[in-house]
């Protein structure tokens, strides 16, 4: 008994005792006459070094596991495919020592890496780095989930299917590429591919250290020194969640063209917390949304990421038959104010859609395919939506429009959207539409299953050239999730998809624009772009339209 | 005191098979699957390779089994979101910044919660324990949602005494501790005035204070003591709470821990992730409600003689 009256005294003397030093500690805390750490802001401007705010924890160091541009944007600092994109999205030879040859049939890729390339441990990086890598990432035991775009070599579909280990080992024997000699790669493909270049400077096609992939297993590419590079910078840090910290890399091929000396990306998800430490200079570059825009509108360091993503209405027409009518689509696309939706809801430097195709996509043919299609998607017109729509009705023989629903992501932006597009049906048609706003997964599972009505959708190319954004409303498309078909449609991406003449090929892929303009089984909204501030001392950083985020290695400080 | 132990250990492995065997069939429930942006990329045939992959294809029940068999080795599987992560290195990874970010909040909301109850009792219906309650329903009423992005700019960034967020050194923990704390505070508070107010007016503190002992003697040793009973068996949950991360805090303020995780796997479908997350939590709050109960067993003397005659 006196045992616990000792005890019990303790405990409440210890408490007592941690409410006298936890006061103590907070006077002597007091930080008010602390300056704030690590302030950069009298570091003299040839430091070069950047501090840079981050949405998200790259999921994966390893390229063939990648599947968010935290994890491209990062893979594309410290490591190198054959080539790298320059800022007009062009490619450039990486390790690769200059650009493919290409046989006449388009299907045999022939490439030469540098003299003397190293990974940055010092070890040589042969040509049979890719091979393992492009195995790799199509072996099905890796359970990669963008393997789709490395399935465009000979035998990829087949290595991606193979079930057991004899078939797997079978499979990679015969796929598309070899390693002829330490430095020269053969790639074979299925069927041409007329991007394939510039596919080759995506992260999923890096090389990866083969005896480093061996040794770890599983942990290949977990933290930073699971993963071994050869590109511009070294990952030196990563604090999971937390931030990840690159140095100049001195064995990369072109190091005498990389100035930084340091990079530390912060992982920072709050919006108005990312805004604060730039404010402090804690950070060099963040992206911005919302109502911090306006914030920044006007000064010097406001900049936009353009991006190759659009966001467009999807109609099932199956589901909602009445959406089955040309005109009625028409009449919902013509009746959305596009211009006062990018400028009053999204906020965020996206535009208007002039097509389904975003500005800045490449026509395959060294051009830009918004020029060459030219703007052909219908004005804003809600006296025309409205005969549109009364054609329609009456083709129908309705009076009118049934109520539906409108589904779309519940995110902040997406809720603002679907507020504001069922308000311009409601007042410029007197279409009564349902908002459906719903978790991410759940639209994409819906949009799958064609189980909606009306829908706003986003996509995001997987590469710079406008079949990417196309060839998915063919009839047989698993990706035309509108049950809209159209002959003719099919028959210009059937023949574009071989077509060798670059500038034939651009000419079809808009013709088949135009009917997807006519037709609309898919109103265009805007093409996205994203705002970020920028200190005006950085140098030579470009945000690629798809992929990495940015692109660090031409960057320097003023 | 061993049989009390050994029944509870069987009903705390009771508990968490029905926890995890509720969540695991709930959340094969959920709309989807983990493939989140990839599947909007994949033909049909291969989303099947995945699922093969993964071994969805599998009937649930053979799904349920080999889950459970590789958990009870303590193997919850690879991360959806995470490929290149095991679900236990992703919580060990995570849960140390949640950890000392919750035992810091815990510290200041015991504290300051407890003085500011028994400060409050000692001055009933006077100014101090006005003062001290509306203190306490300010704290309750301001969520950190308001409270954190409030600190961070205006002491973070106007006054520039503490880093506005990040989690680097000790001073990056002041605020995001104080901004998790804020409601605790209030409710200890409440709970220890109440508890105070109810002891003061038994009959043995009338004693003590007829005996002559002093002030300090009267309320230390025989109010508090008492008092704290109802804020001790409170603190359990509520210590669950902090340390296993908080969602609105540590996205304010960057702090890596566990708290999105929760928020997030469920948002992506991500199956190991999920479960992993629910096995882990529950285990605390399970153990730590366990602990509760011995912990009232040493403060009171009562219960332990209770439980004696059972």
């Amino acid at each position: 008994m006196k045992v616990y009256k000792v005890l019990t005294t303790a405990v409440v003397v210890s408490m007592l005792g941690s409410v006298v030093a936890a006061c103590g500690k907070s006077d002597s805390a007091s930080p008010s006459t602390s300056p704030s750490s690590g302030s950069n802001s009298s570091a003299p401007a040839a430091k070069q070094e950047i501090k840079i705010n981050f949405t998200a924890e790259p999921p994966a160091l390893d390229n063939s596991k990648a599947t968010t541009n935290a994890s491209f944007t990062m893979l594309n600092a410290m490591n190198e495919g054959l080539y790298r994109l320059d800022k007009d999205g062009k490619p450039v030879a990486g390790l690769a020592k200059d650009m493919p040859k290409i046989s006449d049939d388009k299907l045999t890729y022939t490439i030469t890496l540098r003299d003397n390339l190293t990974w940055s441990d010092g070890s040589p990086l042969k040509a049979s780095d890719f091979v393992s890598s492009f195995q790799r990432t199509l072996d099905p035991g890796t359970k990669a989930q963008y393997a789709f775009m490395v399935a465009w070599l000979k035998g990829g579909e087949a290595l991606l299917g193979a079930k057991t280990p004899d078939e797997i080992k079978a499979k990679k024997a015969e796929l598309g590429v070899k390693a002829v000699d330490d430095k020269t790669i053969e790639i074979k493909l299925e069927k041409p591919v007329a991007f394939f270049t510039q596919l080759l400077a995506f992260p999923l096609f890096f090389p990866q250290k083969t005896d480093e992939v061996t040794k770890q297993g599983e942990s290949y590419g977990k933290d930073a020194d699971k993963v071994t590079g050869a590109g511009p910078y070294i990952l030196k840090e990563w604090a999971h969640e937390q931030r990840l910290v690159f140095e100049k890399n001195p064995k990369y091929w072109d190091a005498a063209n990389v100035k930084l000396e340091k990079i530390t990306m912060n992982i920072v998800k709050d919006r108005a917390g990312a805004v604060n430490l730039f404010e402090t200079k804690e950070a060099d570059l963040t992206e911005i949304n919302g109502d911090f825009v306006k914030q920044f509108e006007g000064k010097p360091e406001y900049t936009i990421k353009k991006e190759l993503t659009n966001s467009y209405l999807m109609f099932e027409q199956k589901k909602a038959p009445f959406l089955a009518n040309k005109n009625i689509r028409q009449a919902l696309t013509m009746a959305v104010d596009r211009k006062a939706h990018v400028a009053t809801v999204l906020k965020n430097g996206s535009v208007e859609s002039t097509g389904l195709v975003p500005v800045g996509t490449s026509d395959g043919n060294n051009g830009d395919f918004r020029k060459l299609s030219g703007d052909i998607q219908p004005k804003y017109d809600p006296a025309k939506a409205k005969e549109l729509l009364a054609k329609g009705l009456q083709e129908l023989g309705m009076t009118q429009l049934p109520s539906f629903k409108l589904t779309t992501d519940d995110t902040e932006g997406g809720k603002k959207s679907l507020e504001f597009i069922i308000a311009q049906w409601k007042q410029n048609l007197g279409v009564t539409a349902v908002a459906d706003a719903v978790p991410h997964e759940l639209r994409v599972d819906r949009q799958h299953k064609k189980d909606y009505e009306a829908l706003i959708a986003l996509w995001g190319a997987d590469y710079n050239d406008p079949m990417t954004f196309l060839d998915m409303w063919t009839t047989t498309s698993e990706f035309n999730e509108t049950d809209w078909s159209n002959a003719q449609y099919d028959e210009l991406i059937k023949k574009a998809e071989t077509e060798k003449d670059p500038a034939t090929r651009a000419k079809q892929l808009a013709d088949a624009e135009k009917i997807l303009m006519d037709e609309m089984p898919v109103g265009p909204l805007y093409f996205r772009s994203k705002v970020y501030a920028k200190r005006t001392n950085i140098d030579g950083l470009f945000f690629p339209s798809f992929g990495p985020e940015f692109e660090l290695k031409w960057v320097s400080i003023k | 005191m061993l049989k009390f132990i050994i029944r509870r250990l069987i009903y705390m492995i009771i508990t968490l098979w029905t926890i995890t065997t509720a969540t695991f069939f709930l959340m094969k429930n959920l709309p989807g699957d983990p493939f989140g942006e990839a599947k909007q990329k994949l033909t049909k045939a291969q989303l099947q390779i995945l699922y093969e992959q993964y071994g969805l294809d599998k009937p649930l029940w053979q799904q349920y089994l080999k889950f459970m068999g590789d958990a009870l080795k303590g193997d919850f599987g690879v991360s959806f979101q995470f490929p290149t992560h095991k679900v236990t290195e992703k919580i060990a990874q995570a849960f140390p910044a949640s950890l000392e970010l919750g035992l810091w909040a815990l510290i200041i909301a015991v504290v300051v919660g407890i003085v500011l109850g028994t400060v409050a009792a000692l001055n009933h219906n006077k100014g101090l324990d006005y003062s001290a309650m509306f203190t306490a329903i300010v704290g309750v009423s301001v969520p950190s949602m308001v409270l954190g992005p409030l600190l961070s700019y205006y002491v973070g960034v106007k006054l520039g005494w503490l880093p506005p967020l990040l989690w680097d050194t000790p001073k990056h923990r002041i605020l995001p501790a104080i901004t998790l704390s804020f409601g605790t505070i209030a409710i200890l508070a409440r709970l220890m005035r109440a508890s105070m107010l109810d002891i003061l007016n038994q009959d043995f503190i009338k004693t003590a204070k007829a005996k002559g002992l002093s002030r300090f003697v009267t309320v230390f040793r025989h109010a508090v003591r008492n008092a704290i009973l109802p804020v001790i068996t409170a603190l359990g949950p509520i210590a669950v709470n902090l340390v296993t991360g908080t969602l609105i805090v540590e996205n304010v303020f960057s702090v890596p821990g566990l708290g999105k995780h929760f928020v997030q796997s469920i948002y992506s479908n991500d199956y190991t992730m999920i479960v992993g997350l629910t096995i882990f939590y529950s285990s605390i709050l399970i153990f730590v409600l366990f602990l509760t109960d011995i912990l009232y067993g040493i403060i009171d003397p009562r219960i332990r003689l209770a439980k004696g005659r059972k």
